[in-house]
């Protein structure tokens, strides 16, 4: 495991235009940074009281120390349930030892989340295992099934009866029904008479959902089932995607349990990827070749098994692109960054009650402990206002198609723009060239002669086809 | 997201690590937004006795997620390569099988040993296997984990171990447990205890590829040992010796730690071999332990 680093740029005073010109770590922009700097707006806590040197030092934004001596500093209420949970909770996939679930209790983390299927009931376990030395009303656990169609109130119920059993306890605080593919779904009756009966019998004291996206075929959004969920009034609390790449949808939730209050909890507070590989199919890694053997071995074709690991590249390609604007705002540079880093920036936002943390180790505690309670300095702030204000404009949005229709010539936007950035930003000259190449009739090249019908298309501000002629440039060189 | 090129910004940030997910607290299980993976066509063993019923279903430690959702991530940490699923249908009984192809057979083995909730079962072909009557049955052979969930129906004691006999005959791979574990000595070793963590094994962000097994030597409280896969032995050993105390014993160089609830940690060094004790009240016990163990 590598130790944190410290990176060499604590530049102090740098104007505006230097943070332009600088490049590198300096830019930014992004959707996280139109118009503020932190999410959720301002909350009156505590500047970081983590020892820190340079203020304008973006490696030290999130290179600092482990921490043994840190506890929580912020509890927050978690809506209608009335309980104050720590701002830095504990999911606990893949929890594997029970003294690192002491660990956090000890530092104050007083809220668990976890399910039935983590793990096969070890999450559970672990959890359960530590309770001989938890006050068992200090603390607060959620735990969740997937519920079935034709599930009635008896399999909910004995799937409830079981993680009591290996949780250790008489009661769960909250039982979610997880995984809701559908705003209809939230009214599964099996699951809300199991909980009537549970909660009438003292076994679960609130109920609650989760949801990571619709199910097949249901035109719907995550944001929508749990916008819907918490304006039904049957729910107390809610697990849901928060992080930097999910800004809005989850923010549009959080709004949604705020005015019925409704507690909220984070997932995925951290889904980045800092590298990426990009797929070179005439030149594959040694672990794309034994990607590719592993079908074959199969009993598959070579090119059926191509299929999938290009799918796989772009799979990968999409996390990366997504985790960038972030991590250049940061200065992060470390996997090890990234997460604490994430964690801090979900934890800026009042209305999110807890950020659920996968601790596996006690070293993980004690980086991400310190930061319970801490807001991102006053120059932090501001440098990052600063950067969303200077590039704002001139961020092409991953994957967004929204000026699509504006360009008669089809121009795949996004697409020449991201080949531009793996010649400049990754140093794939050549493979960038040949992907632009390969779009022939698609090509920038449509832009030279053309009147500017996409002038105000993006909402961002971008100059399309200025930036586009420059791509074509750089791409063909021209 | 890209970045444009105007005003002359370029864009030079290189990240070096590896991508990872870093996702952390819960997540969804079953069925998800997401495109649905295509069909795998043949890609599924045929099992004998059982018809299989739908299309196949194939992940990837990427988008695992999108079945099993926060669960995949104890997957993806055992360094999951593909995962197969398929419904197969018999008698009235429709079960959902989940193909976790694992990459080694130490891994497939240390994720079935993280996640079978009781004991084993003796399974002709395979490495182990349970069955949880009604509703699930477990399986480990060669690089493969297989689980199985009841659909429709129940199984029983009887037609689960049918079940997985059939799947054992079907799958790849060796039934022999991985050869990995013959690292951990025998005196002492109590049977059945072998397991295998590939991170942060006792909490210890620095310890990585661990087997381990629990010892209980005669008049003693039963600890664990635990030996470093070769492979990681010299890394594990310089990351802790920059982190963990040292002491020297009888010549050789002894690190060690205290871990929160559960005592001393020691490990010693033998030519390109690391192993350890665990559960230690005080130094005096970790040494001796550590030399009944392998020193």
């Amino acid at each position: 495991m590598s130790k944190p680093k410290r990176a060499d740029r604590e530049k102090k005073g740098v104007s505006r235009r230097d943070f332009v010109r600088t490049g590198g770590a300096m830019l930014a922009g992004g959707a996280a940074l139109a118009g503020t700097a932190t999410p959720g707006g301002a909350e009156t806590i505590p500047s970081r009281a983590v020892g820190r040197a340079a203020p304008f030092g973006r490696a030290a934004l999130f290179g600092y120390p482990p921490v043994q001596d840190a506890k929580i500093k912020a509890y927050r209420t978690l809506g209608r349930t009335g309980f104050e949970v720590s701002d830095v909770g504990m999911g606990s996939v893949p929890l594997r030892e029970t003294a690192v679930v002491r660990y956090a209790y000890d530092k104050g983390i007083n809220y668990f989340d976890t399910a039935e299927g983590y793990g096969n009931g070890a999450a559970e376990r672990a959890i359960g295992e530590a309770m001989q030395h938890m006050e068992r009303d200090k603390i607060f656990i959620n735990s969740k099934a997937r519920v079935a169609d034709d599930d009635d109130a008896e399999a909910v119920i004995r799937k409830v009866r079981g993680s009591l059993e290996r949780l250790q306890t008489d009661y769960i605080d909250s039982y979610c029904m997880h995984g809701v593919p559908s705003i209809e779904a939230l009214n599964h009756p099996g699951f809300h008479e199991a909980m009537d009966r549970l909660k009438a019998e003292g076994r679960v004291r609130f109920r609650g959902i989760s949801c990571h996206g619709a199910g097949r075929g249901v035109e719907q959004t995550a944001a929508d089932i749990l916008s819907a969920g918490a304006e039904s009034g049957r729910f107390d609390m809610m697990l849901l995607i928060y992080n930097f790449m999910n800004r809005e949808d989850g923010e549009r939730v959080m709004a949604a349990c705020k005015a019925n209050n409704v507690g909220t909890t984070a997932m995925k507070t951290s889904p980045g990827a800092i590298s990426y590989t990009p797929l070179d199919e005439e030149n594959l890694t040694e672990e794309q070749e034994s990607y590719i053997n592993r079908y074959v071995e199969r009993g598959q074709t070579r090119e059926a098994a191509m299929v999938r690991l290009r799918e796989q590249a772009e799979r990968r390609k999409d996390l990366y692109e997504n985790t960038r604007p972030f991590a250049e705002q940061y200065g992060v540079q470390t996997a090890e960054q990234l997460r604490v880093g994430s964690i801090h920036w979900v934890l800026q936002n009042p209305d999110m009650h807890t950020a659920c943390v996968a601790f596996t180790d006690f070293e993980l505690i004690d980086r991400v402990v310190p930061v319970s309670g801490t807001a991102l300095t006053a120059p932090e702030q501001e440098m990052l206002q600063e950067i969303g204000v200077a590039l704002d404009d001139q961020y092409c949005r991953h994957a967004c198609t929204e000026c699509a229709d504006a360009c008669p010539a089809m121009v795949p936007v996004s697409t020449i723009m991201r080949y531009a950035y793996y010649y400049e930003g990754q140093g794939l000259q050549k493979h960038a060239m040949s992907l632009y190449a390969g779009l022939e009739g698609a090509a920038a090249s449509a832009c030279l002669d053309c009147a500017g019908h996409c002038e105000g298309a993006c909402r961002y501000g971008i100059d399309i086809q200025s930036s586009l002629l420059q791509a074509h440039g750089l791409l063909t060189l021209a | 997201m890209v970045l444009m090129k105007s005003r002359g910004i370029v864009l030079l940030v290189f990240f070096s690590l590896s991508l990872g997910l870093l996702s952390c607290g819960g997540s969804e299980p079953g069925d998800s937004a997401a495109e649905a993976p295509p069909a795998g066509g043949q890609d599924f063993p045929a099992v004998e006795g059982w018809t299989q019923a739908g299309e196949v279903l194939i992940y990837d430690a990427d988008n695992l997620w999108e079945y099993i959702n926060g669960a995949a991530e104890l997957f993806v940490e055992f360094g999951v390569q593909t995962t197969r699923v398929a419904d197969l249908a018999s008698g009235g009984v429709t079960v959902t099988v989940d193909l976790y192809d694992m990459g080694t057979p130490l891994s497939a083995f240390g994720v079935y040993e993280r996640e079978k909730p009781g004991d084993d079962i003796p399974i002709p072909g395979a490495m182990a296997g349970l069955v949880s009557a009604p509703y699930q049955a477990l399986l480990v052979k060669g690089s493969t984990y297989a689980k199985v969930n009841t659909l429709e129906g129940e199984l029983t004691d009887e037609s689960g171990r049918g079940l997985l006999e059939a799947l054992a005959a079907a799958l790849p791979g060796g039934a022999d447990l991985p050869p990995e574990l013959e690292l951990l000595p025998e005196a002492g070793k109590v049977a059945g205890t072998e397991g295998y963590k590939p991170l942060a094994f006792l909490g210890q962000s620095a310890l990585t590829d661990c087997i381990y097994a629990e010892y209980a030597l005669a008049g003693e409280d039963a600890w664990q040992g635990f030996v470093v896969l070769p492979a990681a032995a010299t890394s594990v050993w310089e990351e802790l010796a920059g982190a963990w105390e040292s002491l020297d014993h009888n010549g050789a160089t002894v690190l060690f730690t205290e871990v929160p609830y559960s005592g001393f940690v020691g490990i010693m060094q033998q030519g390109d071999r690391v192993f350890g004790v665990a559960e230690a009240s005080d130094q005096a016990t970790m040494l001796a332990r550590l030399e009944a163990f392998g020193g």
